[in-house]
């Protein structure tokens, strides 16, 4: 009898582990799709802060995302205003002129004053600006 | 530029926000063109330092015009993405051009006669004091020629402070007293001194005569440099 108890007892566990482990593996596609997508716009004509900005900006995610860059969770783009194919961007991200955008499905967040700011000043703080508002979304 | 960023980093008055703003747009190096240009304009009359002063700030107030013009017509409903979009795209293009064609008509090389605007070429060309409203346009015209940097501080940092209420619209000014500053002081300055230097040879007159002449040499070349960076690939 005792033995029964045991035996059912770890079958339950086991298939509750599995029901877990299935649970999590259904989960696991719909991060993948969660995506972030980091634009920053700008015209043909830039400025030292501008060039700054892009770099900057570039430089941290690459440092804090290595991983999500690679797999495409998460991406950045540079796109010129003056080009004729950057209407298709500008639009689907509401640009207004030069801007450092971060993008997801949910959201839109202007980060261009924090990268105008600290770029050149203080990149640290744009890249703890960049990851704070990046984590929640991935 | 960091002290500057500091003190904006830390205010928490939106008035103190728009006057460091506008400080560090005068001091970048981006309209540092524009600005020299100014300089030279407004200090033309060189041995009236009162009316060098004067011409400062009719410049400003030209420069307030502007930027409240923009924010009110934002606040008023026009699309910022468009309108941010027209004038960082195209307000600096279209400096060039018409720094050449103040040069050339301070220079007296080019003669307009329009009914209503009569004299124009007197009063910005060589033998004319220069009316106030020639600062004025200039002003306008001058803060409507954002570059890449002045146009974010404007756009994307001043505009959403301003356009929050309607109680933010004098901002802008504040934004382009500040800008317009260190033009006062500079046009002053300058004019002090070669005025003085003028006086010190009695040839006052043939001073100012010349010093206009570099001035309109300089809107063109800065005219040409514009269109160089815009046009010539």
């Amino acid at each position: 009898m005792k033995k029964l108890v045991i035996l059912s007892a770890l079958f339950v566990s086991v298939l509750t582990l599995a029901f877990a482990a299935k649970g999590n593996s259904g989960k696991q596609p719909q991060a993948k799709e969660a995506k972030v997508e980091v634009y920053y716009f700008h015209h043909t004509r830039r400025c030292a802060t501008c060039n700054a900005v892009e770099n900057e900006s570039l430089k941290a995610i690459r440092l804090l995302y290595p991983v999500q860059l690679k797999s495409g969770k998460i991406t950045f783009k540079s796109v010129n205003l003056d080009d004729k194919g950057s209407k298709v961007f500008a639009d689907k991200c509401k640009a207004e002129g030069q801007s450092l955008l971060v993008i997801s499905k949910r959201v839109r967040i202007d980060l261009t004053d924090t990268g105008f700011m600290y770029a050149r000043s203080n990149p640290e703080k744009l890249q703890e600006e960049l990851k704070k508002r990046i984590d929640p979304l991935l | 530029m960091d002290i500057l960023q500091g003190i904006l980093d830390n205010s928490e008055y939106s008035f103190i926000t728009a006057i460091m703003l506008g400080l560090m747009t005068a001091i970048s190096p981006c309209p540092l063109a524009t600005n020299i240009s100014a300089i030279g304009f407004l200090s033309r009359n060189l041995n009236d330092s009162k009316r060098v002063f004067l011409n400062g700030l009719v410049y400003t107030l030209g420069r307030a015009i502007s930027y409240t013009g923009l924010a009110l017509i934002i606040f008023l409903g026009a699309s910022k993405m468009n309108i941010s979009m027209l004038f960082q795209g195209w307000g600096e293009k279209l400096l060039g051009p018409v720094m050449i064609l103040i040069g050339l008509f301070m220079l007296g090389v080019i003669k307009l006669k329009f009914p209503g605007l009569n004299g124009l070429t007197d009063k910005i060309g060589e033998k004319g004091r220069g009316s106030y409203w020639s600062a004025l346009l200039l002003g306008m015209v001058f803060a409507l020629a954002f570059c890449p940097y002045s146009g974010v501080l404007y756009f994307a940092m001043l505009i959403p402070i301003t356009v929050a209420s309607a109680s933010g619209l004098y901002l802008p000014v504040l934004f382009a007293l500040s800008t317009g500053l260190p033009v006062i002081i500079f046009a002053w300055l300058l004019a002090y001194a070669v005025g003085n230097v003028g006086k010190l040879y009695n040839q006052i007159k043939t001073f100012e005569l010349w010093f206009r002449r570099i001035v309109s040499v300089a809107f063109i070349a800065v005219g040409i440099y514009y269109v160089m960076i815009f046009f010539v690939p």
